[in-house]
């Protein structure tokens, strides 16, 4: 049976390659236990809102196709004016497995704004180009754009 | 890169095809698998790594099990495969359910549902001695070959290697890919992607009318055809232009005389795999009415966890179960004296109702919204606008659902033959510049059957 202990050896690399690799990556993803009212608070000590309003369910529905009633807590400021461009979705999951259609939401969400304002809105294609910042870990999902977008990613991290 | 994006279509894909076919024959096999690797590090490069470890440790379990049978060793082989079927469905389970309910989400790999059944083909066609095994470059083509990796077709190892032995791009074969690729890029982006309007508006209204309910599943139901069959035709397609045949995946589905027929017509790789590696070594129907039965409840409960991780996907398998059971035993006389012609929109409502349990991702909101398809606790939110803007969309995506391309085809070869050939590439020219300003004019929509 020696001569087939290399082969066995062998196989296991790949599958140990694996799991270290989950092992690595599931460290900057981890369920957060922080109440979503502290987060909201954190991130808005550093919101700007001179160009944005809050915006209920039916606001969130139609930019982002999703269902707030769905989630744990969910938070929408969105442009005052269709010249504006800041906007800051906060939205904490249930559970993790409704990650990827948030972020999918969030991507068409900025796929539309960047359509809208390609060729015409300088300063606000700039923004949402340069200064945009989408973060998700475990249970929470950060979109914001404006100038102080790294600030308010900073606070997000820091308060999850 | 998806293929219904603008820079796939007008530019990769092109020029990946006149690449090919100055390529000599024997540099094409390592040509395509550079063109696969390739198309998984676009996507991400972490998914590369997860189908490279993959590959590797199941080409070793299958020289490792042929060794050990070759070598009189039957029981330790049986163990080694078994442990590498394990293996193999342990890491689908991990991104499909476990990764979910850990709480620690890594994001899940594309196709890992089709290359992971990729992967048990080929143990499996080794194990049972029906192909010797590849050289390393052949099995990696196999796993990662670009059309089919995403969504399928699921294509049977030993199906892949006889197709891979007479590899060959021809004319033929380059123009009727183009044609397929065009005619599943419009259906995507064209049908799939404008059906979308009716049924987000259905979804996301709070309480949508019994109007809107119905509208919302019934734009579901050709959306999920169109979207998935389209990336079908597309994956055949660009396989034919790389010289490779696929089996059908799909075959009008929406003409079934029965549930059963459906499967026929529906993801019909998917049905074939379940057929060959689970339903027949589990009995299939030679051992009595109860054991088929059992063989079918073993065969749903499975295609619908493959679905999703969701109490609904279940559901919805169970859902299919019970109408293909029924139509077995109980109502095979009954059926059979029913007209086709009532048979087929009867059909139809078994499936849509199945797609909402598909659709709505959760158990209440699948008994909310049919709920509200029969006036139970149906809202104020009429959505006639959504509806009745829809119609004519909705009446051409059920016309294009109907078998008529093949016989308008023939009978206009047979009424126009001098014609024939240029109302052909108008046709197609049409299609593509529709594909295309439907691309210009829309935001990027994935593949529904990515997402399983």
């Amino acid at each position: 049976m020696k001569k087939y202990r290399i082969l066995e050896v062998a196989r296991a690399v790949p599958v140990l390659a694996v799991v270290v690799f989950w092992i690595v990556s599931c460290s900057g993803n981890r369920v957060s236990k922080a109440p979503f009212e502290d987060v909201k608070a954190a991130v808005a000590e550093t919101v700007v809102m001179d160009a944005m309003q809050e915006g209920d369910d039916a606001v969130v529905r139609r930019l982002y196709g999703l269902d707030p009633t769905e989630f744990e807590g969910s938070w929408l400021l969105w442009p005052l004016s269709n010249m504006d461009a800041e906007e800051v979705f906060l939205v904490k999951l249930k559970d993790v497995s409704g990650q990827q259609a948030v972020k999918d939401a969030v991507e068409a969400r900025i796929a539309t704004q960047k359509k809208s304002f390609d060729g015409y809105g300088v300063r606000q294609f700039d923004l949402l180009e340069n200064h945009c910042v989408v973060e998700v870990r475990g249970n929470y999902v950060l979109f914001a754009v404006g100038a102080t977008a790294e600030d308010i990613r900073s606070a997000f991290l820091s308060a999850i | 890169m998806a293929f219904q994006q603008l820079i796939f279509t007008l530019l990769i894909l092109p020029l990946a095809v006149i690449l090919f076919r100055f390529v000599p024959d024997r540099a094409k096999k390592p040509v395509l698998l550079i063109f696969s690797i390739f198309y998984i590090v676009w996507g991400s490069a972490a998914d590369l790594f997860y189908v490279a470890c993959e590959i590797a440790f199941n080409y070793l379990t299958a020289i490792l099990f042929l060794r050990l049978k070759k070598d009189g060793y039957k029981r330790y082989a049986t163990i080694v495969y078994v442990s590498g079927i394990a293996l193999d469905l342990g890491f689908l389970a991990y991104f499909k359910y476990l990764n979910v309910w850990a709480g620690s989400p890594l994001p899940v790999p594309v196709g890992v549902s089709f290359f992971t059944f990729s992967l048990l083909s080929f143990l499996a066609d080794l194990y049972r001695e029906r192909e010797t095994l590849p050289n390393l470059l052949d099995f990696s083509l196999f796993v990662t070959f670009f059309p089919k990796f995403t969504s399928g077709p699921i294509v049977r190892f030993v199906d892949f290697q006889t197709r891979l032995r007479t590899l060959k791009v021809t004319r033929e074969k380059t123009e009727a890919g183009v044609s397929r690729y065009l005619v599943g890029l419009a259906k995507k982006v064209v049908l799939a992607d404008s059906l979308t309007f009716l049924f987000t508006a259905a979804t996301s209204a709070a309480a949508p009318s019994v109007l809107l309910a119905w509208g919302g599943a019934f734009a579901y139901a050709y959306l999920l055809y169109f979207d998935f069959s389209g990336y079908s035709d597309m994956a055949i397609g660009v396989g034919q232009m790389m010289g490779l045949t696929m089996d059908e995946n799909f075959l009008y589905p929406y003409v079934s005389l029965s549930v059963s027929d459906f499967w026929r017509r529906w993801h019909i790789s998917l049905g074939a795999f379940f057929r060959e590696y689970v339903y027949i070594p589990l009995g299939g129907n030679r051992r009595g009415d109860r054991r088929t039965l059992l063989n079918l409840l073993v065969v749903w409960l499975l295609t619908g966890i493959w679905h999703g991780s969701t109490l609904a996907f279940v559901v919805w398998g169970l859902w299919h179960f019970v109408w293909i059971a029924l139509e077995r035993w109980p109502l095979k006389k009954i059926l059979e004296k029913i007209p086709g012609i009532v048979r087929i929109p009867c059909t139809f409502f078994v499936v849509l109702i199945g797609w909402v349990f598909f659709f709505s991702g959760s158990l209440s909101s699948a008994f909310r919204y049919l709920g509200a398809m029969v006036g139970v606790g149906a809202g104020t939110d009429p959505g006639a606008y959504a509806v009745l803007s829809s119609l004519p969309l909705l009446l051409v995506c059920v016309l294009a659902a109907l078998p008529l391309a093949k016989p308008v085809s023939v009978r206009l070869r047979s009424l126009v033959p001098a014609l024939y050939p240029y109302l052909r590439v108008l046709w197609f020219t049409l299609l593509l510049l529709f594909s295309i300003a439907a691309m210009v004019g829309s935001t990027y929509s994935s593949f529904l059957y990515a997402g399983f």
